[in-house]
């Protein structure tokens, strides 16, 4: 048990590390390279429409006249403290600016977070009942056409049948960004649903994979002939067993849905941080690109953290390992 | 020449079908014009009331992103004010002012001054009574920059009574009551400059009851609007929907109209049942050409080469399926302006190029390039084929596409006060205001423009103004025009058209060639 807690613990400081590192990336990727923030912004060949005055102005607006050192401080202490500063164009705080976004965001990635392992269990489970019989032949093909397709493709087909063809979702998300959390929801069914499609499909191989290996397994075997039921031996015996890969795909599934919000949420146009992402960088918002950029990674490593505690928790012989060390 | 104010009336009067103010500057007849406006429309109609027009807007405000605060009309979803406000004038589809609030204006003389009567009896929409207190506040408050006409032309106001106000202009100007109908000049509540308009009460025939300044507004008839008819619509929900979402929203039946749809979907739009009506006109594409620089196009033959290359009518034929559609004389006037005057030739790539080796570069000369923000769905499309024309001719230009959020910022940031080459948005306006932006007042269009040439443009605009006589004026604005063309100051695409799309139940939405004219009291739905 010491040895778990330790593992813990560990990964809490790693996790703080990580974020560090993080946020220097983030300072570099969005105040320093190539050179600094204004030179990313002026190409060579416009530099003529500048004079040495603009320049300097320029610098002095963006805080480019500070060292490196104390600007990195700056940022660092603001993004750890989520003190995301204001925003250049208005004025306003980023945080109030996109709170709401944010919020929506969260709420569609949890329904969809939540639903992903949910729905590849149940697809696993029926798939590795029978393996390469029809029905497993049939989902087994089906996840796999829909892991190849992109997420925008996804998207627009679900809007094409649900909402033009079929009339069961709106194809225009006509919702204020400040909506109360119900009606986001309500409106979320088709952005959902493009989102867990390839989470799903991911999801669905680990499990089946490791469905079928755990029930062709000695263990499985020797439970089936004393006498255990079919069931028992697939739901209580083989599914724990075949979660644990799943669980680190449904790791990486959330930090990929972070991307694929991006992706949605320009599709349907779901008032969520996706959106505001594109804004804010077609706007050089360097604030508030930091503020999500940095909560996004805060977001993967929080979920990476609470994958591992899961399968510590799942998983006897990752816990045995640990002990034994 | 001195001319009575009599006189003044009875030529302008005279010159309707040129200027069409006569109706302004005569009270009697002012009275009975703005019902008109929906009367006109509603005619041999049998209007029903009720339900929900839910239109997609795929050109949002430029201002958008420089604000939270949507329910300012300055930051409105939109630029289609006239849904929550009311304007002291309006422009109508035949380019024609018509009062608004004004029930009355009369100039001075001079036309320096101008005496504004306000219509009585009308509520802004928190049950006020509107009077010349709450007209001085709103054109005070415009006065400091907002809308920049307004800046420019105006020196003061006063209030001339309850129902009634005075302004003061910097010079003489005949078509002032233009300036009053621009999209921002509308009349708000009574209020100190850091609050007014923020609170989204305004006169028109909507009341505005939620906005998510980037996405939609909804708002409900008002009760107490001031026309005798209209508005018809319990209600009037915007959205904005770029890209697909359009076509998408209206083939799913979410939208029952669109406004300036992509004219690469009309059959789209029609295919879904939709019914779809092009303006006269409609906002342009100015290429502005900054010549403070060392750039080629410093030298006039270079721009009257690039003018002579550019393929317009190709534009036209593609983009807008209009082969006989107007094109670009390379000013501000539009082709819906009855003072347009078309240039001398409309393409001559040989003469292009020989106008290049004459200014030194036989072998082709490659520019700058120009920014261009996609407002509109097509505009994407436009640029390849100008680039390609102008290729014929020998001149490589590249157009680089930067977001419409922060487009303005961007191209102003640097080369104060022309900033960076770019594609300028242009909405059809009468001809003073549209030839003007070539004028000092307007750098980042003219681009340094300077020299005995242009000076001539300007008091040729200035005199042009100033005359009571619609005729002469005409005359001064064609030779303007001339000297424009001869300039080329910068070049001026032209030939679009602004497009609307409704459902077969919507009568009498139209699309309207000052995007932000069109209005909604005669809009309704069969049921």
């Amino acid at each position: 048990m010491y040895a778990v807690l330790a593992l813990i613990v560990r990964r809490l400081l790693l996790s703080g590390v990580i974020l560090v590192l993080v946020s220097g990336t983030v300072f570099i990727g969005t105040e320093i390279l190539p050179g600094d923030a204004l030179d990313a912004t002026i190409p060579a060949d416009e530099l003529m429409y500048y004079s040495d005055d603009d320049l300097a102005r320029m610098r002095a607006e963006l805080g480019l006249d500070k060292s490196a050192a104390e600007r990195f401080v700056n940022v660092f202490r603001g993004l750890v403290t989520f003190d995301f500063g204001v925003t250049l164009m208005t004025q306003e705080s980023v945080i109030d600016s996109i709170i709401h976004p944010l919020l929506n965001s969260l709420i569609m990635a949890s329904v969809a977070i939540v639903l992903t392992p949910l729905v590849s269990v149940v697809l696993g489970v029926w798939a590795a009942l029978k393996p390469g019989g029809r029905i497993d032949g049939a989902v087994s093909g089906a996840t796999l056409f829909a892991y190849s397709m992109p997420d925008f493709v996804v998207g627009n087909v679900f809007v094409i049948v649900f909402a033009i063809w079929l009339g069961l979702a709106p194809a225009v998300l006509m919702i204020t960004e400040s909506a109360p959390w119900y009606q986001i929801l309500a409106v979320s069914v088709l952005p959902v649903l493009a989102l867990t499609v390839s989470g799903v499909a991911y999801q669905f191989r680990l499990l089946r994979a490791g469905m079928v290996e755990a029930l062709g397994s000695e263990f499985i075997e020797r439970a089936r002939l004393s006498g255990v039921p079919e069931w028992r031996l697939v739901i209580t015996h083989a599914l724990p067993a075949a979660l644990v890969p799943m669980l680190n795909g449904t790791a990486q599934f959330v930090a990929g849905i972070i991307s694929g919000v991006v992706v949605i949420e320009a599709v349907f146009k779901f008032p969520g941080i996706g959106i505001e992402l594109i804004r804010s960088i077609s706007q050089r918002e360097v604030p508030t690109v930091q503020a999500i950029t940095f909560l996004a990674a805060f977001a993967v490593i929080a979920s990476n953290l609470l994958a591992d505690i899961s399968i510590l928790a799942l998983d006897p012989r990752v816990r045995r390992a640990r002990n034994d060390r | 020449m001195s001319v009575t104010r009599r006189e003044f009336l009875t030529y302008a009067a005279s010159g309707a079908t040129v200027l069409t103010l006569s109706h302004l500057l005569d009270p009697t007849r002012a009275l009975a014009a703005s019902p008109d406006i929906v009367a006109g429309m509603i005619e041999s109609q049998t209007p029903k009331s009720g339900g929900i027009l839910t239109y997609g807007q795929t050109y949002p405000n430029w201002a958008l992103g420089q604000s939270n605060r949507g329910q300012h009309p300055y930051f409105w979803l939109d630029l289609l004010t006239r849904s929550v406000w009311n304007g002291l004038t309006w422009v109508d589809e035949d380019m024609n002012v018509q009062l608004d609030l004004a029930s009355s204006m009369a100039p001075s003389d001079d036309l320096t001054v101008w005496d504004i009567g306000l219509r009585e009896g009308v509520m802004f929409h928190d049950g006020t009574e509107m009077t010349s207190e709450d007209v001085v506040s709103s054109l005070q408050f415009h006065m400091l920059g907002g809308v920049g006409l307004i800046r420019t032309q105006m020196k003061s106001v006063e209030p001339n009574g309850k129902y009634g106000v005075r302004v003061h202009l910097n010079g003489a100007n005949a078509e002032f009551p233009h300036s009053l109908a621009e999209y921002r000049a509308m009349i708000l509540k009574k209020n100190d400059v850091d609050t007014i308009g923020f609170d989204g009460i305004g006169t028109g025939p909507f009341k505005l009851v939620e906005i998510d300044n980037a996405r939609q507004f909804r708002a409900v008839r008002n009760e107490n609007y001031w026309m005798e008819n209209g508005p018809y619509l319990d209600e009037v929900r915007g959205v904005l929907t770029m890209g697909n979402a359009a076509i998408n929203g209206f083939r799913a039946g979410q939208l029952n109209a669109v406004f300036n749809i992509d004219p690469g979907q009309v059959g789209q739009f029609e295919d879904a049942g939709g019914r779809t009506h092009a303006s006269a006109s409609g906002d342009q594409f100015w290429l502005a050409l900054p010549k403070n620089l060392d750039f080629p196009w410093n030298d006039k033959l270079i721009r009257q080469a690039m003018s002579l290359a550019i393929d317009r009518q190709k534009i036209n034929r593609i983009i807008y399926n209009d082969p006989n559609g107007w094109t670009g004389n390379d000013t501000h006037m539009n082709g819906v302006n009855g003072e347009w005057v078309a240039r001398p030739i409309e393409r001559d790539v040989e003469k292009a190029r020989a106008l290049l080796a004459e200014a030194g570069y036989g072998e082709g000369v490659t520019l700058p390039a120009i920014a261009f923000c996609p407002s509109f769905p097509e505009e994407p499309r436009v640029y390849p084929i100008v680039a390609e024309s102008l290729a014929e001719a020998g001149i490589t230009l590249e157009f680089q596409e930067r977001p419409c959020d922060g487009f303005n910022p961007y191209t102003e940031a640097v080369n104060k006060p022309y900033g960076r080459p770019k594609r300028s948005l242009v909405g059809p306006r009468n001809p003073f205001i549209n030839l003007s932006r070539l004028t000092t007042g307007n750098p980042a269009e003219r681009g340094a423009w300077e020299g005995p040439r242009a000076d001539r443009y300007g008091s040729l605009l200035v005199e042009a103004v100033s005359q009571q006589d619609p005729e002469a004026r005409q005359a001064l604005y064609a030779e303007a025009q001339r000297i424009a063309q001869e300039e080329v100051p910068g070049i001026m695409l032209g030939g679009r058209r602004n497009m609307a799309a409704h459902a077969a139940n919507v009568k009498n939405l139209r699309s309207h060639s000052q995007n932000w004219s069109s209005r909604f009291e005669y809009v309704w739905i069969d049921a």
